[in-house]
């Protein structure tokens, strides 16, 4: 499988404090790879640096085989790197498709364009992701009356709209129900498998990662402590002490779900 | 040498009134997030209820209690004013509440003309303080010592408050995040009422304690605010020690300036404020504003579409209704329905960036004056024809608007409105005070259409063929990819950049846009009247504008044409009679208060409640 993002020895430090310290992994084509840590662990500071909106202290990235040193989020989004928030960031005065079309259009380069109707810009393909989403019967509603769950797989079919090789997800599912939970990283995870992208997500809840999750990797203090599969990071004593200082939160995470 | 310290102790001693109404107007900024336009208003009420008192009041303990008692009075005053005018308007959008205050300047304007009527008062001597004291052979007003010596006592008396006391808990803490005090169980409002009452009294008392050096006049109140706006913006809002120091630096720079560069003391003060907010953006003590992550306060905007057929058959037969207005309407009318046209312009090219980029611009006159000015010097000193004078007006503006724009968009919110304000500023004072290109106050006259174009009706048709069709531009201009990008930066800048677009790049492009549409406002404005005078790139022109979007509705297309129609056809009226400010206040108020989604936003939901519009979906 060919390689679609990898870091070699990425660190970053403000002032003295080293929140990411020697990140080294890779993530193949059509992977789903979860990155979980408890809180401060370096996860966001990781994500941003791959976004290019920090700049690393040290280390590489490389996006199918080009160095992303220096790039800014709009550079690097142009090379085919989606993005999704953790608080959902969409535009609320215009309708659904039309947040769709907007990124279709700054994909096209047509942002400054005076002379067309954005409205009619793009329609169909929007309409395609929409439905991809399932969001399709809601195209004309008014983005600031959606739902929370509704808002963030709208999205995600925003991310989806330059057809990026790489999709990076910060907590896809916080502040959501449950259901939709699950429901929205098994659309994820089918999204994966027909669109050939591939995922990296941070995420809380360990339900969500172990059951949709190819690979998990593990941050403590700035640290990669484990990478492996679902199995053997369950079983990893490094990663059950991390979380419970030795305990069995894995069980307890199986047993009832905290919503 | 004594000559110098005597500069430098008038200046400290300028600084005193200056500094107590710059701390009230942040004080009350902090805690309520209102500017209040208003606050140079309550500085003459002070210096006019101070003289009232001292009229009375007798002896040296009657004035320094008519000083405190002013303070205390127009404290008061703005209580009233806090609870009639601003309450009701809280929850309105976001800076609703400057076009409140702003009709509050009109109705004190002419209360107080009403009541002291139009002559300047001349300040009571303070007694026991009306000689000289030689400091070094050189003479300093004793009065001056005594501010001197009270201004710190006040400015420490505040800190004290702030710093020291419950009261200053909360007030800090709200102006920090007022969302939480209040889910803390303090009661806002009285709060609110409450610093309201303190910045108000400051106003009153900085009037007040000036009266000695400067009485009291008319036109105090527009004169204090741009200084007071300086002070704020480079001391930082919310700053009081920030408040104290830039006064002073103000104050001496002024005096100063008055003795070695008299002919720039204006352009001055405006030069180090655009320097200091250069280098530091956020003023000297100001920390950066903490903005909400996204977007607009309030109900979001509606998505738009394109006008449907019916309403363009609307529109065309309002525009055939005006193009046969010559038939039926006197040449008066036709002058009128001129002016209403240009000043339409000037205020959709404001409303797009204001409604669309959620930009507020404080000094977009500085585009219009701008443009007018290019026309007017082109005509003057290149005997320009007036096509191409036209033509250049727009590109001037536009360039101007290129060059501030840079400037100010490193900026957002109050901060970018603060610097645009200081940029209008800074042009007007350039105009102002270079009398030898500009002619300065006198204005430059004879600046006359091409002959073609010279007739009553012919120039109407004129106006209204660009003035419509700039207006129909900007229209378009806010369906298209580049509008949509404009609001897509205003609703989440990081999801627009996290696709790609360049956010700055866009706002930059649309406030160069409007300058360019005010700049051939100003153009055609120059042309019809035949002669541009400093007063239209004055705050109170920018302000203008800003009232017309605001009342008309900024989250709504038609907003800044509809404004712009109300306001210049109500004044038209209303300046016929002597107390027109009080009744254009007090009308402005009432609109504020029963259309708070401005007339157009208003009418829309009043039709969709009656069923004569589709409604909406039903927000969360």
């Amino acid at each position: 499988m060919s390689i679609v993002l990898e870091t070699r020895g990425l660190s970053k430090s403000f002032g003295a404090i080293k929140a990411v310290s020697d990140v080294s992994f890779s993530l193949h084509k059509g992977e789903l790879l979860a990155m979980i840590g408890p809180n401060g662990a370096g996860k966001s500071t990781c994500f941003n640096m791959l976004m290019g909106q920090l700049k690393p202290t040290a280390g590489t990235v490389w996006l199918n085989g080009q160095d992303l040193a220096g790039l800014g989020p709009r550079q690097i989004w142009r090379m085919g790197v989606g993005r999704t928030f953790q608080i959902t960031g969409t535009y609320a005065s215009m309708t659904v498709a039309e947040n769709v079309q907007m990124a279709l259009i700054s994909h096209n380069r047509r942002v400054f364009a005076i002379l067309p109707y954005a409205h009619r810009l793009y329609r169909d393909r929007a309409m395609e992701l929409l439905d991809l989403v399932g969001m399709g019967d809601q195209a004309d509603r008014h983005c600031a009356v959606l739902a929370y769950g509704d808002l963030k797989r709208l999205e995600l079919a925003i991310a989806l709209a330059h057809e990026p090789s790489l999709l990076l997800m910060d907590e896809p599912t916080a502040g959501m129900a449950p259901r939709e939970r699950i429901a929205l990283m098994k659309l994820t995870a089918d999204i994966v498998r027909d669109q050939g992208v591939s995922v990296l997500f941070t995420e809380h809840d360990m339900d969500v990662v172990f059951a949709h999750a190819h690979r998990v990797m593990v941050l403590n203090r700035g640290q990669l402590i484990a990478n492996g599969t679902v199995e053997d990071i369950r079983n990893d004593p490094r990663v059950q002490e991390v979380y419970l200082g030795g305990g069995t939160l894995f069980h307890a995470a199986e047993e009832g779900q905290h919503a | 040498m004594g000559f110098f310290i005597a500069q430098l102790l008038t200046g400290l001693a300028n600084a005193g009134a200056l500094f107590m109404v710059a701390s009230g107007l942040s004080l009350i900024f902090g805690v309520t997030r209102i500017v209040n336009f208003a606050h140079g208003s309550f500085y003459m009420l002070g210096a006019y209820v101070g003289y009232s008192l001292m009229q009375v009041l007798p002896g040296a303990v009657g004035f320094w209690a008519s000083i405190l008692l002013a303070g205390v009075i127009v404290g008061l005053i703005g209580v009233i004013v806090e609870i009639c005018v601003l309450r009701p308007v809280y929850r309105a959008p976001e800076l609703f509440q400057l076009v409140a205050t702003f009709g509050v300047i009109l109705v004190i304007q002419d209360l107080t003309l009403m009541t002291w009527g139009a002559e300047d008062v001349l300040g009571p001597r303070a007694p026991g303080l009306t000689g000289v004291v030689r400091i070094m052979g050189e003479p300093v007003p004793k009065y001056d010592l005594a501010l001197l010596v009270i201004t710190p006592f006040v400015a420490l008396g505040l800190w004290y408050l702030i710093t020291r006391t419950r009261v200053g808990v909360l007030v800090r803490a709200a102006t920090q995040d007022r969302e939480m005090v209040g889910a803390l169980g303090v009661n806002q409002s009285w709060l609110f009422t409450g610093v309201f009452f303190l910045g108000c009294a400051l106003a009153g008392l900085g009037g007040a304690l000036q009266l000695p050096k400067g009485g009291a006049d008319l036109l105090m109140d527009f004169n204090i605010l741009t200084a007071v706006f300086v002070v704020v913006v480079i001391g930082g809002m919310g700053s009081l020690p920030g408040a104290y120091l830039a006064a002073v630096l103000i104050s001496v720079l002024g005096v100063f300036g008055v003795t070695y560069m008299p002919q720039s003391t204006l352009v001055l003060m405006f030069v180090i404020m655009v320097l200091v907010l250069m280098i530091r953006p956020y003023g000297l003590f100001g920390r950066p504003e903490v903005a909400g992550e996204h977007g607009q306060v309030g109900e979001p905007e509606r998505p738009i579409k394109p006008a449907g057929l019916r309403a363009r058959m609307i529109v065309a037969a309002g525009l055939a209704v005006l193009a046969l207005m010559p038939v039926y309407g006197s040449s008066f009318a036709l002058v009128l329905a001129t002016d209403i046209l240009i000043f339409c312009l000037f205020a959709a090219s404001l409303h797009f960036i204001l409604g669309l980029g959620g930009l507020v611009s404080f000094g977009h006159a500085a585009f219009f004056g701008g443009g007018a000015y290019v026309a007017a010097l082109l005509v003057t000193y290149a005997d320009t024809p007036m096509e191409l004078a036209l033509l250049l007006a727009p590109l001037g503006a536009g360039m101007a608007a290129i060059i501030i724009g840079w400037v100010c968009l490193r900026l957002t919110g109050v901060y970018f409105a603060m610097l645009t304000l200081a940029f209008s500023q800074l042009l007007w004072s350039l105009v102002f005070q270079w009398g030898e290109v500009t002619r300065g106050d006198d204005g430059l006259v004879n600046i006359w259409p091409s002959a073609w174009a010279s007739g009553t009706t012919v120039y109407f048709y004129l106006s209204l063929v660009i003035c419509t069709g700039g207006i129909l531009f900007l229209r378009h201009a806010a369906h298209a990819p580049f509008g949509y990008a404009l609001r897509a930066a205003r609703d989440s800048a990081r999801q627009a950049e996290a696709t790609g677009i360049d956010t700055k790049r866009v706002q930059w492009a649309a406030f160069a846009l409007a300058g360019a549409m005010a700049g051939v406002a100003g153009g055609l404005f120059v042309f019809s009247k035949g002669s541009v005078f400093p007063n239209e790139l004055e705050i109170a022109r920018s302000f203008d504008a800003l009232i017309v979007v605001f009342l008309g509705g900024v989250k709504t297309l038609a907003g800044g044409v509809v404004g712009g129609v109300a306001l210049e056809g109500v004044k038209d009226i209303l300046t016929r009679f002597e107390y027109w400010r009080l009744a254009l206040g007090v009308l402005i108020i009432l609109v504020v208060i029963v259309a708070p989604d401005g007339l157009v936003g208003t009418a829309r939901k009043l039709a969709e409640r009656w069923g004569i519009l589709r409604g909406a979906e039903d927000s969360k």
